[in-house]
């Protein structure tokens, strides 16, 4: 029975309304309108965003699909404009020189010891004890070995992205920007670089286009200095251009094969190691400017080592044009039919479960391929299909959306080390992925036995810590609409102790699941 | 199908402790599983990412040029932390105490000047084909430990233990399409009320999924302990460094979860913290740490000891010379150490290439001149009995020039 929204038929039974009363809203004509309303309301701030704050429910009763659909209206939606937090071009030669200035110290490190090995005296002591690594704030913050300046970039992204998400209003649009943000994903753990610049990746590159057309994103993670380093684009030079002639460097086809196999194709999308080749001939010449130079690390077209001549991608001959001839081999794949699958197929799986209803991925795809990849309307069409607001709960929590879920449902502000520490434990650091397929999308993925365990500590001590400032019944009732489940609102209730109770709460299927 | 017959599904495919092949499989073991491989095998892989500075742990002092290449690095000989002489050739870093006692009685390898194919130096395309067993970076999605599993005939009692991974992730050497459990070191407080009960309850009423799910946490932890239990382990331990604790406290979850009579016999677990770029000082503790994670994996596998190998591992070693900054830069070959008591040790296994200049790999570096696939084929070979052809083209890639190392087991 898929059209059954929530599994425990219990809920809401008469005696429940009569301890709940703001459901008897006159709008709802009958009970099962009022049922259904609720679990719309549940879908639109749960499956579709990221967790009802107090209030929420109650406030989009009467509509809860034109509430969703209506954070789409604004096409900045997914913009985040933080006071402090540059844009790329000052972020990335704000990191560059960081990490020049780092490399730099080391040389006088260097040199010092050297002298001091030649004096006899012991000069580099002092230099290389100035930092204790016990001291330093990756080490406090139990971080491995890199280089601290890019923790700073990176938590206060971090800081931004938790605060932004744990307050908005257009939580669906947040949604988006988190899975276009993996889905495009690029990594803290692969460099210094790409780990003080990803939070300036998703925000331009990613934010500005969730609502926008699909080819104008694979574009802009295209020329993203964190995607050029992290899937070694910027280092892949033409064997018989110019620089790979006289350097003897050649092709590095990471980024074209994950172009096509991760972020438009699909790995059964119909490419051969040609086509991956071909593309990445096409895409030499497309890298970051030096350290020396104006506007350092940011995207540049580099006709010396851009491989010359005509180069062919899924049947179709690309002359050799410069930067346009990777723009149009984008346009072209960005647009294929099996690109539309792929995207409706990922979407699909992550809103509703590993096995999406057909008829609704074939939507979207239809939707996709109709409009040639506007975003918008493919958001809409999932928001508009039936199956996202009839299908029952499958998805567990990720780490950070239940993290996230807790603040709101709470109106949290935690510090920041707290934000730190839990996704450090559950082992979803924000952009913290350890490969360029993104975090797992399977329904029970993050719920492994031990980590439900995890969960179990991770909420006591939240709730220990912080605690909930109202009767945690009276916020179940709230943020659930007061459709919990019989067994799972007893328990809250039968709870010793408020803690207690917000943990069950907090360990809830309902709250668990979406 | 009803979505709590799906949960259930896929519930089976991570599950063993409660599965079917749990207990029941090994009753029924035979005497031996399969022709040429150890009874009722233990395989550890434990990966040490940031890349280990082998010449740190084990140090060829009778090379004639040592002193000269490794300059502020040398191991010291006399004094209270005396390097511990391992042969005429090599002694052991003095923070391995439990190492050097394990060579000694020939329950330890040392595999020296050893690489895998890769040949740059990023610690993420290093690790990648370190766990892939690929030959290069390639981004694959399953790692040769698992691939391990699933080549194993059907119904091979250790491919149906399944696979166990100490950390919130499964590393990629464990990922793949055999079931693997994953054991995370306490993260958070552990609550010690009845809590999960009452919440294994609820579930058992409202969600059996996650009813299952919980049971199997518990269970892990029946095994494993408390976590005050785990610190009574730890006793002594009070005023270790936290990092001395936390590797500890890794290595008794995952022996103590081998050791189980229905436990996983192939597992992973990785330790961080190698990349010592500054002031290599610092190694001693990892070190040392290291070297505590040994004697609790000794002593939580002791009863199955003789049936067990673990391997560790690295993406790459580290320069020759000290850097600037009074550490090492990103190297090529390092130390592959074994341990275990299925080894015929005692023993450092190495074509020894020479720290002159002229004979460093690009200049900087150790020169790699045994494979480490060589030594892991070796492994996969004689404890669970692969066959070459499967290493050869399913677990390792493009190794069929490499053979696989013979004679490191015990007879």
């Amino acid at each position: 029975m898929s059209s059954r929204p929530y599994r425990d038929r219990r809920v809401l039974r008469r005696r429940d309304f009569k301890t709940r009363p703001f459901y008897h809203l006159s709008v709802f004509r009958t009970r099962t309108e009022r049922i259904m309303s609720i679990a719309h309301a549940l879908v639109a701030t749960r499956r579709l965003g990221l967790g009802p704050r107090p209030g929420e429910i109650k406030a989009i009763l009467n509509d809860p699909k034109g509430y969703v659909a209506a954070t789409l209206n604004d096409s900045s939606a997914g913009n985040l404009l933080v006071q402090g937090l540059g844009r790329t071009e000052a972020v990335v030669a704000r990191a560059m020189s960081d990490i020049e200035a780092k490399r730099s110290r080391r040389r006088m490190a260097r040199a010092a010891m050297e002298e001091g090995q030649r004096g006899g005296n012991d000069a580099a002591s002092g230099a290389m004890n100035s930092t204790p690594a016990d001291k330093s704030p990756m080490a406090r913050h139990g971080i491995e070995a890199g280089a601290s300046e890019p923790e700073n970039f990176v938590h206060a992204e971090v800081e931004a992205r938790v605060q932004h998400a744990s307050r908005t209003t257009a939580a669906f649009v947040e949604r988006l920007v988190m899975f276009w943000s993996n889905h495009f994903c690029v990594s803290t753990r692969k460099s210094g670089l790409v780990r003080s610049i990803a939070g300036v990746y998703e925000r331009d590159a990613i934010r500005p286009h969730v609502l926008g057309r699909f080819v104008d994103m694979v574009k802009a993670t295209a020329q993203h200095p964190a995607m050029l380093q992290y899937l070694d684009n910027a280092q892949s030079v033409g064997p018989n251009s110019h620089m790979g002639a006289r350097r003897n460097k050649g092709l590095n086809e990471n980024y074209a094969r994950e172009l096509l196999e991760l972020h438009t194709l699909g790995v059964d999308g119909g490419y051969e190691q040609t086509d991956v080749e071909g593309l990445a001939r096409i895409l030499t010449g497309w890298t970051t400017r030096l350290p020396r130079e104006e506007s350092p690390g940011t995207f540049m077209f580099n006709p010396a080592s851009h491989e010359p001549g005509s180069h062919t991608v899924l049947g179709r001959a690309y002359a050799d044009d410069g930067v346009r001839q990777g723009l149009s081999a984008i346009e072209d794949i960005a647009r294929h039919p099996s690109t539309a699958r792929h995207i409706a197929k990922r979407l699909s799986k992550h809103f509703v479960s590993d096995n999406p209803p057909p008829a609704m991925v074939d939507r979207l795809e239809r939707c996709f391929r109709d409009t040639d990849g506007d975003l918008k309307e493919v958001s809409l069409a999932l928001v508009s299909s039936d199956e996202v607001w009839s299908e029952p709960p499958r998805k567990i929590l990720p780490p950070y959306d239940l993290m996230i879920a807790t603040y709101r449902a709470l109106n949290l502000t935690a510090p920041l080390p707290f934000t730190l520490a839990t996704l450090k434990v559950f082992g979803q650091r924000v952009w913290g992925v350890d490969s360029p397929k993104g975090w797992n999308d399977d329904d029970e993925h993050w719920a492994a036995p031990k980590a439900m365990m995890e969960r179990i500590d991770w909420a006591q001590g939240l709730a220990d810590r912080f605690g909930s400032n109202r009767d945690v019944a009276d916020l179940a009732d709230d943020i659930f609409g007061g459709s919990l489940s019989s067994y799972t609102r007893e328990a809250i209730v039968r709870s010793a102790n408020q803690s207690g109770a917000l943990v069950i709460l907090l360990l809830s299927p309902e709250f668990q699941r979406r | 199908m009803s979505q709590f017959q799906d949960a259930l599904l896929s519930l089976d495919r991570r599950s063993f402790l409660s599965s079917a092949g749990g207990l029941v499989a090994w009753s029924f073991m035979p005497r031996v599983a399969s022709a040429g491989r150890s009874r009722d095998p233990r395989l550890l892989i434990v990966v040490l990412r940031g890349g280990l500075d082998g010449l740190s742990v084990v140090a060829p002092v009778g090379d004639p040029n040592y002193e000269r290449a490794r300059g502020g690095l040398v191991l010291e000989r006399d004094g209270a932390s005396a390097a511990m002489v391992l042969d005429n050739f090599f002694v052991l870093n003095s923070s391995m105490p439990t190492l050097a006692k394990l060579y000694r009685s020939k329950q330890a390898i040392v595999v020296h000047a050893t690489a895998t194919p890769y040949r740059s130096r990023s610690h993420f395309d290093g690790q990648d084909v370190l766990e892939s067993g690929m030959d290069r970076p390639t981004f694959t999605s399953t790692g040769w430990l698992n691939r391990a599993l699933t080549s194993l005939a059907p119904g091979d009692p250790v491919a149906k233990a399944g696979g166990l991974c100490i950390g919130h992730e499964v590393p990629l050497v464990m990922r793949g399409p055999a079931p693997v459990v994953s054991w995370m070191p306490p993260g958070f407080p552990e609550v010690t009320s009845t809590l999960p009960s009452r919440l294994l309850d609820l579930y058992k009423h409202t969600d059996p999924g996650m009813a299952n799910l919980l049971e199997e946490g518990l269970k892990l932890k029946m095994v494993v302990g408390t976590e005050k239990e785990m610190a009574s382990r730890m006793a002594g331990m009070t005023d270790a460094h936290p990092q001395v604790r936390a590797f500890r406290e890794a290595a008794v979850a995952a022996g103590k979860l081998m050791a189980a009579p229905a436990g996983p016999r192939v597992a992973s677990l990785s330790y961080v913290g190698w990349d010592t770029h500054t002031n290599q000082r610092q190694l001693g503790r990892l070190l040392q740490a290291l070297d505590g994670a040994i004697e609790g994996l000794s002593n939580e596998l002791s009863s199955v000891w003789e049936n067990t190998v673990v391997a560790i591992i690295t993406e790459f070693g580290r320069t020759v010379h000290m850097n600037g900054t009074s550490g090492t830069d990103h190297g090529t070959a390092t130390t592959a150490i074994l341990i275990g008591g299925a080894l015929k040790g005692g023993r450092i296994i190495t074509d020894w290439p020479g720290l002159s200049d002229a004979n460093l790999h690009e200049g900087r570096d150790l020169k790699p001149t045994t494979d480490l696939r060589a030594p892991l084929k070796g492994l996969l070979a004689d404890h669970l009995g692969l066959s070459r052809r499967v290493l050869d083209e399913t677990i390792f890639p493009g190794s069929a020039s490499v053979a696989p190392m013979t004679d490191l087991l015990a007879a």
